[in-house]
């Protein structure tokens, strides 16, 4: 009982490996978009607590839709990171642009002064019916 | 040690003798410690016929390093659990390090082989897996500014079309107040201006022009920077590969491919330009060497 069960652990790990390496190389092609040419993310301190998460998203071409869906500001407590506030396009009208090529915007959050703070920003575009999402994640700062 | 009246040495007693032995050892505080070491480094000394018990290995190796001394008082005390099992299990088995070892040699072999087939079917698929680990890791471009010592392997502005929107991006250009960059001089035969828009934020101002060619497009964006923010992620969908660096005019440029696309980035100063289009490298290169002043 105790062999078969070593055996066993054996080939799981060995079906496990297997799959850890396949995912990079599947996960690896998921990057190319058809829909999605690039993203530019920053994230600054703007004083009175205040923070600014600045985005700029390029299309492949001209794009029914281009922007942002959603602007998650995070909040560093102990070694975890915290949501402080989410923006989303149903929320926040300024995250997507049309019939565009690029689109730029920014959001504030006023935090806390002495608080870190990074940003997770979910480029977007669409283009036809082809769309394509991608989470891009800021430089961390510290709000002053 | 006497055994049927006899007195034999360890090495005299049959395998089977031993493990009866060793089953009816006292496990208490009775436990003679060095009679029941005695026992089981001869068991281990001896030819492995029999499978690895993990328990009884457990219990073998904790036993070892209670005798010496090398586990703390916590450690040291008896597990019960493997107790019972040791006195319930009807046939014992021995911890044989040997026998182990090859074990762990036979798994570590065949998750070689493994990792070879895969290799082998992903190069099938045209995929090259290190790559493309590597491609997935490093999602963000980190753009450098080079110094002059690339010389172009491409001429610069071979005989072609004359780009008609260029007045009108190179003025959007001249407004931004980009000094670097200057408005491709050269596109492919057939390009026409379609489109210009720009977009601004607090650090930097964009400015984007297409280009079209029936369904054939190229785009070229570029944002100025009045200076370039601390931790700016630049970050470009691309297809599996290393993108190939093309040196020109004192700076990097980056080219790569985006599924059907050509796309080629690189800061220039203070500004962070980027093309894409359905074009050659070649064609890209020509187009970057087109965009310098010095030329």
């Amino acid at each position: 009982m105790k062999k078969h069960a070593f055996k066993t652990l054996t080939l799981v790990l060995a079906l496990v490996m297997a799959f850890v390496i396949g995912v990079p190389a599947s996960a690896g092609q998921l990057r190319a978009s058809r829909e999605l040419a690039s993203c530019t993310v920053t994230m600054y301190a703007d004083g009175n607590g205040k923070v600014t998460a600045e985005f700029t998203t390029v299309a492949v071409g001209v794009a029914d839709e281009v922007g942002a869906t959603k602007v998650v500001i995070q909040r560093k407590v102990g070694s975890s990171w915290v949501t402080a506030q989410t923006f989303t396009r149903s929320s926040y009208n300024n995250l997507i642009g049309q019939n565009r090529i690029s689109y730029s915007n920014e959001v504030t959050h006023n935090g806390t002064a002495g608080q870190q703070y990074r940003a997770i920003v979910t480029a977007y575009a669409k283009i036809g019916s082809g769309s394509t999402s991608d989470d891009y994640t800021t430089n961390t700062v510290i709000a002053t | 040690m006497k055994i049927d009246g006899e007195i034999k040495t360890l090495v005299d007693i049959p395998t089977e003798t031993i493990e009866q032995l060793i089953r009816e050892t006292p496990l208490d505080d009775s436990l003679d410690i060095n009679y029941l070491r005695a026992l089981l480094k001869e068991l281990s000394r001896r030819p492995e016929t029999e499978p690895v018990d993990v328990n009884a290995a457990w219990k073998w190796f904790q036993q070892i390093l209670r005798e010496e001394g090398l586990s703390d008082g916590a450690d040291a005390k008896p597990d019960a659990e493997p107790q019972v099992q040791a006195k319930t299990t009807p046939r014992t088995s021995r911890f044989r390090p040997r026998e182990f070892l090859r074990r762990t040699a036979a798994a570590a072999m065949f998750a070689v082989i493994l990792l070879i087939a895969n290799a082998a079917v992903a190069s099938a698929f045209h995929m090259n897996i290190l790559r493309t680990v590597i491609s997935f890791t490093d999602e963000l471009l980190t753009r450098t500014i080079a110094p002059s010592e690339y010389t172009p392997d491409v001429p610069y502005i071979p005989s072609g079309a004359a780009v008609p929107g260029k007045s009108i991006l190179q003025t959007a250009l001249d407004e931004m107040g980009v000094t670097q960059a200057q408005a491709p001089e050269w596109l492919p035969e057939g390009f026409e201006f379609n489109l210009l828009e720009s977009s601004d934020t607090r650090t930097g101002e964009t400015v984007s022009a297409l280009y079209k060619n029936g369904e054939k497009m190229i785009a070229l964006t570029f944002t100025l920077y009045s200076q370039i923010p601390e931790g700016l992620a630049v970050s470009h969908q691309k297809s599996e590969g290393e993108p190939l660096e093309y040196g020109h005019g004192g700076n990097i440029h980056y080219i790569f491919k985006n599924l059907d696309k050509t796309a080629a980035t690189w800061l220039d100063g203070t500004c962070d330009c980027y093309i894409q289009g359905d074009i050659s490298v070649d064609e890209m290169k020509l187009i970057i060497n087109s965009m310098y002043k010095e030329n």
